[in-house]
């Protein structure tokens, strides 16, 4: 018996993949290759590399916190109920995934910063925003928080409405529907939503320069660090990449999974 | 006692009920399939907005005066089965049933309330099983402790012996008959098989042309 010949659509759609993973993966590779182990690990022992992998970290950490505890009951909200506008605010809520990073930051300001919308008030209160750690935890929120709302959004959005139903029936108040049964189920897209969130705060850098600056030790992020560096210290700068470029690939990949257990889960 | 006049639009049809149980009555509702049965039974637990109509149960208001009185699901406090059924994916046997008893009482005590509700539909043995790991009759069964281990007003249960083999059929009919005249409470069954009539002592009450009515007296 003869084989099966590849077709003409499938040689070109192969060649496609190819020229998309040759595309996407050569600057990484090459971030990777060109980092020298040794100078790799030197330049992370450097207190300015540990300071602001620390300060990503942490503000990433504090942000996720902020838009998992916040952004799960509104997705729920917006996923479960039927209102007017809802596909219009859906929209909008997603709008920060596509926004140019410079319109992101002086959005922030135009609302946050001394002559802002409420940074006025903010500042007869005593607060200063701009150029304060608070301020990098906002433009993270603000960039990378969408990124949850959407995925918490599919998941609740593929829960069952008879099993919610039944919670209620079983004499659940709607708090409990959504903490005992709805949370519950919808965990693995939640946790995605949660990691991508992660990971997109982790690489913040527009909005985040924009609005609280680059204050070393302060607001510098790693991904400003990198930006600080690549005109003085380029080896430097490809370094702390290496590392930002693995924990982004980690943090991919565990999102991933996580979705693809929620598929499971949904089917099961 | 279970009053309701209802009018039910489903899509493009329009359903009618006029229905009245006892309290310790059980009313089988037959009639074929896609008659409007499970939208009547959805519409008395309150997943469904009638039309017009009343629906009472005891000294309580459900729908009254066209909607503007309409109880939520969770407070008219009905044990229901859906032929869905609809149990929760993440929760084993045991705790299904024990989400259903909720209220006072420590973990311990709802635990053991609901080891006994799985016994007495020949589920002990799954008690730490979850629906994933369970056959089409054991989740039906399931299904049907959680209904009966709410504390009920009524109960409302939607093809809940479809699945069941005949010993177990008749041993779930019986246990839905002693809970329904230890608590007194009326309860609509939706069936396709007629011999529930028996099995349940129930009136029957026939769903035809989208219109429930027409009881007939409990077979002898």
């Amino acid at each position: 018996m003869r084989g099966r010949r590849p077709t003409p659509f499938g040689v070109l759609a192969s060649a496609a993949l190819v020229g998309v993973v040759l595309a996407l993966a050569l600057p990484l590779v090459a971030i990777l290759t060109d980092t020298a182990p040794a100078r790799l690990w030197a330049s992370l022992r450097s207190d300015a590399s540990l300071t602001a992998l620390g300060l990503s970290f942490l503000g990433s950490g504090i942000a996720v916190l902020v838009v998992v505890v916040v952004g799960t009951p509104a997705a729920y909200v917006l996923a479960t109920t039927r209102f007017p506008g809802r596909t219009l605010l859906g929209a909008l809520l997603e709008l920060p995934l596509v926004l140019p990073p410079a319109v992101a930051g002086i959005g922030l300001l135009a609302a946050f910063g001394p002559q802002g919308v409420v940074g006025g008030a903010l500042d007869d209160a005593g607060v200063r925003l701009p150029l304060t750690f608070a301020a990098v935890v906002v433009a993270l929120v603000f960039v990378a928080g969408p990124f949850h709302l959407r995925q918490a959004q599919s998941a609740f959005g593929a829960l069952d409405p008879a099993v919610l139903d039944a919670a209620r029936l079983s004499g659940a108040g709607e708090g409990a529907v959504f903490l005992r049964v709805a949370v519950p189920l919808a965990a693995p897209g939640l946790g995605a939503g949660a990691t991508l969130t992660f990971a997109r705060a982790i690489g913040e850098f527009g909005a985040t320069l924009m609005f609280a600056g680059s204050l070393a030790g302060v607001t510098r992020t790693a991904s400003l660090e990198v930006y600080t560096r690549f005109a003085t210290d380029f080896p430097g700068a490809l370094a702390l990449s290496a590392v930002l470029v693995v924990i982004s690939a980690l943090l991919l990949l565990l999102a991933r999974f996580l979705t693809a257990r929620g598929e499971v889960d949904a089917r099961a | 006692m279970l009053d309701a006049h209802l009018r039910v639009r489903r899509g493009d049809r329009l359903f009618a009920a006029d229905l009245r149980v006892g309290a310790g009555e059980i009313v089988l509702v037959v009639g074929p399939s896609g008659s409007g049965k499970t939208s009547v039974l959805r519409s008395l637990a309150g997943l469904l907005r009638p039309e017009e109509g009343t629906i009472r149960c005891g000294d309580e208001e459900w729908f009254a005066r066209n909607g503007r009185v309409d109880v939520r699901p969770r407070d008219r406090a009905v044990g229901f089965v859906a032929q869905e059924l609809a149990l929760f994916p993440h929760l084993s046997a045991w705790r299904t049933v024990a989400f259903a008893i909720g209220g006072e009482g420590g973990r311990a005590e709802r635990r053991a309330e609901a080891l006994d509700w799985l016994a007495r539909l020949g589920l002990a043995d799954h008690a730490d099983a979850r629906p994933g790991e369970l056959s089409g009759g054991q989740r039906q069964r399931v299904a049907l402790a959680r209904a009966l281990a709410r504390r009920s007003s009524a109960l409302l249960l939607d093809e809940p012996f479809s699945a069941l083999d005949a010993e177990a059929h008749a041993a779930a009919a019986r246990v839905v008959r002693d809970v329904v005249s230890e608590r007194r409470i009326p309860a609509v069954v939706v069936s396709h098989d007629a011999g529930d009539a028996v099995r349940l002592a129930a009136r029957v009450s026939a769903m035809a042309d989208g219109r429930l009515g027409a009881v007939e007296p409990a077979p002898s």
